[in-house]
């Protein structure tokens, strides 16, 4: 065990430190990028990337710093950002699932295209994998995809799509070939533009309009638009879940609302009260742990090391944590934790009621706990998968 | 930075297994549990062969001059086992207090016995020092069975004195745990002058790092025992039949597998950091080691509970492990304080 750095890494952290110090209103005010704000959330991304502080190891001729890949250097930052209160830059779909999924398995001129400009914030990206039909048994998806010389004619629905109304570009699972189930899929990525798109917003718990139905009729997308072969899209498809859940488990988030409990607890005078201290102290305890065991999962990175059923895990505790830390806030303050925005006496604009539905939402979404749970039983374990259901009788 | 064993420490580790895998295979442990006392010397000797007992001991007083790290990878690896021997009293909490308050000569005289198994201290609390006497009872006083001197600690003045001194008595408790005995030491007039006094007081602060040292041991070995614990209940899944599946492909049997390894691991996490930032003297330690011991409890209760229902009617057996590995952590969940208990004290080191 050794958790020193050496003098470069240290070097860093100062300069992460005197720069968040320097520039904090200007990270304060870039809030937003999808309403008003944009402009000025894109304008602190690109400083951002500009100083290496986000897309770090991304080569340069993609948009990126070009830095040798080095973990520590991202632990570093992370952490700077953190003990600052600050989100490191945005984080969304497009950023944080699409580019790493890109750099995989995407075309040189596709990462050219694409990768720069959705670093930045730029171009906005959403996920259409959810169907009617198909959300869990997500490899049962329908929405066609029929090639028609240069070009695929794409007909079918999409459901749950967040951002899907502010998004530049989508990328999508869709059906090349009813005859596979999972090779039956490709990964395809269309502009929202695209004539025969209708995007419906559907309203959440929230009461915000944040996810869409996508309907596509006879939407026309150039072959070359695929990423991957056509009929991988299944091994594609689940690199970037992979990435998303990597994603929703991370601790920065916990972190923050975990301080937000301890201010709470303060402000409602309960801080010094033992039952809500003890919950409190479990809580800490869990998110330790979380934080920890993303330590431990970079080093298994650094050496090479196959993190097993270790790296399956970090979903299913990060966004069941967030959900029992925002609980806590919102009992803390009684018949005020109920109020919701715009109400009188509200407490923190209501966040903590948005946050808490919000975070039970992503125990739901990318995969709901359940499934996490099978994949970490069956991937992670060994544990027999669930037999087929026998064809049901038919009625003579 | 490695977080996590380095290559010597997976070393270290691996030794422990393969040595374990000797000396306390479950029928050997099974056997031991059997005696009157539940000493493995077998097991003793091994360990002390290995350098596992004086991991905390400087090199200059016959140890390896490692630390709690090396320490708490044994002392999982023996939770793992339900191996018969209570480390954390033998080569944790004992030898830190006889380094914190001995002199040179004491040290010398003792630590490198302790190092060498010569010597097994258990540590005994609760008891008065008046007139010249020890007198007193000391309850719940651990890993007395397998030692061969006590260490009396009141209000941070040390004694050693043979187990077998006139006017102590010895009377074994029984616990569910019947790897690792607890005992009623009664101290009936025994003359201060006949033990040997450790020339140091250990203060309040050097207590509460003892302590410290002591809560991080107990939440690896109960780490230890809730992984064998999966182990087990996840093998035991994959065999077992029922309405003609078996029965690890039912959901139901699957998550609850999925929620304890969900759980335990990341407290291995904890308890590598906590032993790491007791070792280095971080200033988090002091709500870190309270707060890993209590984290500990908790994961620990649900995953025994949790794995002893996967094996459905032969999870009440005695035949089955199961309940070695139930009862090991139940017992570590009392020591070195309360789960309720130990977050208070992490809270309040907090706001300190
Ligand atoms: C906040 C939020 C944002 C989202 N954003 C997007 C997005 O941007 N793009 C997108 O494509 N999708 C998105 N989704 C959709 C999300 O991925 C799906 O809701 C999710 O995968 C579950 O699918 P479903 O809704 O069809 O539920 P179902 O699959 O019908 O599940 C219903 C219940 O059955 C359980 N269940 C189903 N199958 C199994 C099984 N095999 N074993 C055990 N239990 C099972 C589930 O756990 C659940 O409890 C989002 C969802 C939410 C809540």
């Amino acid at each position: 065990m050794d958790l020193e750095l050496s003098e470069q890494y240290e070097s860093l952290r100062m300069e992460v430190r005197d720069f968040l110090q320097v520039n904090r209103a200007q990270a304060l005010a870039a809030r937003d990028l999808y309403g008003e704000g944009r402009d000025r959330a894109v304008a602190w991304q690109t400083i951002l990337v500009e100083k290496g502080f986000v897309a770090r190891t991304l080569p340069k001729h993609f948009g990126g710093f070009g830095a040798e890949p080095d973990l520590l250097e991202t632990m570093v930052i992370q952490q700077e950002f953190a003990r600052a209160k600050l989100p490191l830059g945005l984080s969304n779909q497009g950023i944080d699932m699409f580019v790493p999924t890109l750099l995989v398995f995407g075309t040189e001129e596709q990462q050219e295209r694409y990768i720069g400009p959705t670093i930045r914030g730029e171009m906005i990206w959403c996920q259409g994998y959810s169907e009617p039909g198909s959300g869990s048994d997500l490899a049962s998806l329908r929405t066609r995809a029929v090639r028609q010389g240069d070009r695929y004619v794409i007909n079918g629905q999409k459901i749950w799509t967040s951002t899907a109304k502010q998004a530049d570009m989508m990328f999508a699972l869709v059906r090349t070939d009813t005859a596979h189930k999972h090779a039956g899929i490709s990964y395809i990525v269309l502009s929202m533009d695209t004539p025969g798109i209708d995007v419906r917003p559907l309203m959440t718990m929230n009461g915000e309009a944040s996810f869409n139905e996508v309907f596509f009729t006879d939407v026309e997308v150039p072959c070359e638009n695929v990423v991957g072969e056509e009929g991988q899209g299944w091994n594609v498809g689940t690199t970037t879940l992979k990435f998303e859940r990597g994603m929703l488990g991370r601790p920065e988030l916990s972190e923050r609302l975990y301080l937000g409990c301890v201010d709470i607890l303060e402000r409602v005078g309960l801080k010094n009260n033992g039952a809500f201290r003890d919950r409190l102290m479990r809580l800490q305890a869990r998110l330790l742990a979380h934080k920890l065991h993303g330590m431990r999962l970079v080093t298994d990175r650094l050496e090479n090391r196959d993190s097993g059923v270790s790296s399956l895990i970090v979903k299913l505790n990060g966004c069941q944590l967030n959900y029992d830390l925002c609980a806590l806030a919102i009992d803390a303050m009684g018949e005020r934790g109920v109020l919701r925005f715009g109400s009188k006496h509200v407490e923190d604009g209501g966040s903590w009621q948005t946050t808490h539905m919000y975070s039970l939402g992503l125990i739901i979404g990318g995969g709901t706990a359940q499934i996490q749970k099978n994949i970490i039983s069956e991937a992670g374990l060994g544990m027999p998968r669930e037999p087929k259901p026998a064809k049901a009788p038919r009625s003579a | 930075m490695e977080f996590g064993p380095s290559k010597a420490q997976r070393l270290l580790r691996d030794a422990t297994v393969d040595l374990l895998k000797q000396s306390a295979s479950v029928e050997r442990v099974r056997e031991i549990m059997e005696t009157e006392t539940a000493v493995d010397d077998e097991l003793k000797a091994a360990l002390a062969d290995q350098g596992a007992l004086g991991l905390l001991v400087s090199e200059r007083y016959g140890g390896s001059g490692l630390g709690l790290f090396e320490t708490v990878l044994v002392a999982q690896e023996l939770g793992r086992n339900a191996a018969p021997f209570d480390l954390t009293t033998a080569s944790v909490i004992a030898p830190l207090l006889i380094e914190a308050a001995g002199d040179h000569a004491q040290r010398e005289q003792w630590l490198n016995k302790v190092a060498s198994g010569e010597e097994i201290v258990a540590v005994v609390r609760g008891v008065k020092e008046g007139g010249g006497r020890f007198i007193g009872v000391s309850s719940y006083a651990a890993g007395v069975n397998q030692a061969t001197s006590l260490l009396v600690e009141v209000g941070g003045r040390c004694w050693l004195l043979p187990v077998a001194t006139q006017g102590v008595t010895v009377e074994q408790l029984n616990t569910i745990d019947e790897t690792r005995r607890w005992s009623e030491v009664t101290f009936d007039g025994v003359a201060v002058s006949d033990c040997e006094r450790l020339t140091n007081r250990v203060s309040s602060q050097e207590l509460s790092r003892v302590a410290q040292a002591g809560q991080i041991a107990t939440a690896a070995d109960s780490l230890g025992a809730c992984y064998r614990g999966i182990e087990v209940a996840v093998e035991y899944a994959k065999g077992r039949e029922q309405f003609g599946r078996i029965i690890g492909s039912f959901q139901a049997v699957k998550h609850l597998c999925a929620e304890m390894i969900a759980d335990v691991d990341p407290l291995q996490s904890l308890v590598w950091y906590a032993a790491y930032a007791w070792d280095e003297r971080q200033d988090d330690i002091h709500h870190v080691a309270p707060l890993c011991k209590a984290h500990s409890a908790e994961i620990g209760y649900d995953c025994v509970t949790k794995a002893t229902q996967v094996f459905g009617g032969v999870g009440f057996t005695w035949e089955c492990d199961m309940h070695l590995y139930f009862k090991r952590v139940q017992v570590d969940r009392q020591l070195f304080g309360r789960p309720e208990e130990l977050r208070e004290q992490a809270a309040m080191a907090q706001s300190a």
